[in-house]
């Protein structure tokens, strides 16, 4: 059975421009070069990815990934994982999941494909040199006195950013610190 | 005249204070980060660290998320000193020393450095293996019910607290495999430290 995707060929194909790919024992590791995220690709994902070589069809991915996982993949799992992925930026072409058969929604469809598990594409912003550096909160530098002020960088990130560059410090004549640059 | 602390690096200007120890603890925090940053095969997780029973505890987390707080506690409960800022991790997954003082926030975010030797901790020495990392956020009034973490997301927490993150993603995650696939890693929201300190040095035994 095959089915359409948004590239028009039915066979999807793995990223493979800017990755760096980390394997794990049961899981993948990708990071994107370009949009500097890291993704953590459970096992049938993992398996559903690298089987896409934009010869497969859906169908021929299925069976590569249950071989590869030692149990059964069926194509709606594939699609599932296909969706993640494309949205994770990992295929070159994002797939357009077709309408479910049957009389149940896309919604049931895609709950049953996520019940089989391992399909999981967990995904994370890499942080800045900056960001993952020991910072200090705005509004805890302002609680500070002037004369307690430590210097440190403020934090960027979080319900108050500060300025990125900024550091806690004694400005002007105010009675406390700070962010400032 | 009224006198003042300048601090470049290169033609960037980092501070322009008039007190010696803002100058002084601006130019610490650069020099910490460029060591961070530039340092060969090592690499710098923001992270609490301490040793027990030959195996080293890794708290990875942001500032404010309470890091120096749980390190105070597990070294209360006998564990050995090892960092409060960052785990400093060689190419085999071990941990090493950075000791400074702990930096221990009142309620009022006031700052205290504080000697390991004052909480009743030693200093450790040598290199550990990681066999716990513990994603452990401070929330007011929770309970410490961590959950597993596979290899794969815990790779992704210690990822989002490298300094290097960006810059040498393929050789971070190389060396934080090494980690993740030997040592076992939680995540929760925890409360009052000395109930999670319990926790995880029973957990590594």
């Amino acid at each position: 059975m095959s089915r359409p995707v948004k590239d028009g060929t039915g066979r999807p194909r793995q990223r493979r421009d800017g990755l760096v790919v980390q394997p794990l024992p049961e899981e993948t590791l990708v990071y994107d070069l370009e949009r500097h995220k890291a993704h953590c690709l459970e096992a049938v994902a993992a398996a559903v990815w690298e089987a896409c070589d934009g010869r497969r069809s859906v169908e021929e991915i299925a069976a590569r990934a249950a071989k590869r996982v030692g149990r059964r993949v069926p194509e709606e799992a594939v699609w599932l994982a296909l969706r993640r992925l494309g949205r994770a930026r990992l295929l070159e072409a994002p797939v357009a999941v077709p309408a479910p058969r049957g009389g149940t929604s896309r919604r049931e469809w895609m709950k049953t494909a996520a019940m089989l598990g391992g399909l999981s594409v967990l995904s994370i912003s890499a942080p800045t040199a900056a960001q993952a550096a020991t910072c200090i909160a705005v509004t805890a530098c302002e609680a500070l006195q002037n004369r307690l002020c430590p210097g440190a960088p403020c934090c960027t990130t979080g319900p108050n950013p500060a300025p990125p560059g900024t550091v806690c410090k004694k400005v002007g004549n105010q009675n406390n610190c700070s962010c400032a640059p | 005249m009224r006198r003042l602390h300048l601090l470049y690096a290169d033609a960037r200007r980092l501070v322009r204070t008039a007190e010696r120890h803002e100058a002084l603890a601006v130019l610490e925090s650069h020099l910490t980060q460029a060591v961070a940053e530039m340092a060969p095969r090592r690499l710098f997780v923001h992270a609490g660290v301490v040793g027990w029973n030959g195996q080293a505890i890794l708290v990875p987390g942001a500032s404010h998320a309470g890091k120096s707080t749980l390190v105070a506690a597990l070294l209360a409960a006998g564990a050995t000193y090892y960092s409060d800022e960052y785990a400093v991790l060689d190419p085999q997954g071990r941990v090493h020393p950075f000791p400074r003082p702990l930096q221990l926030r009142d309620a009022r975010e006031t700052a205290t450095s504080v000697e390991p030797e004052q909480l009743g901790g030693r200093r450790g020495v040598g290199p550990l293996p990681v066999g716990l990392v513990a994603v452990a956020r401070y929330d007011e009034g929770a309970r410490w019910r961590p959950a597993r973490l596979s290899p794969g997301h815990a790779l992704l927490e210690l990822l989002s607290n490298t300094i290097v993150a960006r810059s040498h993603p393929a050789s971070a995650m190389a060396m934080l495999r090494r980690v993740v696939t030997r040592a076992a890693s939680f995540k929760g929201r925890r409360g009052e430290a000395g109930e999670t300190a319990a926790w995880l040095l029973e957990a590594v035994g």
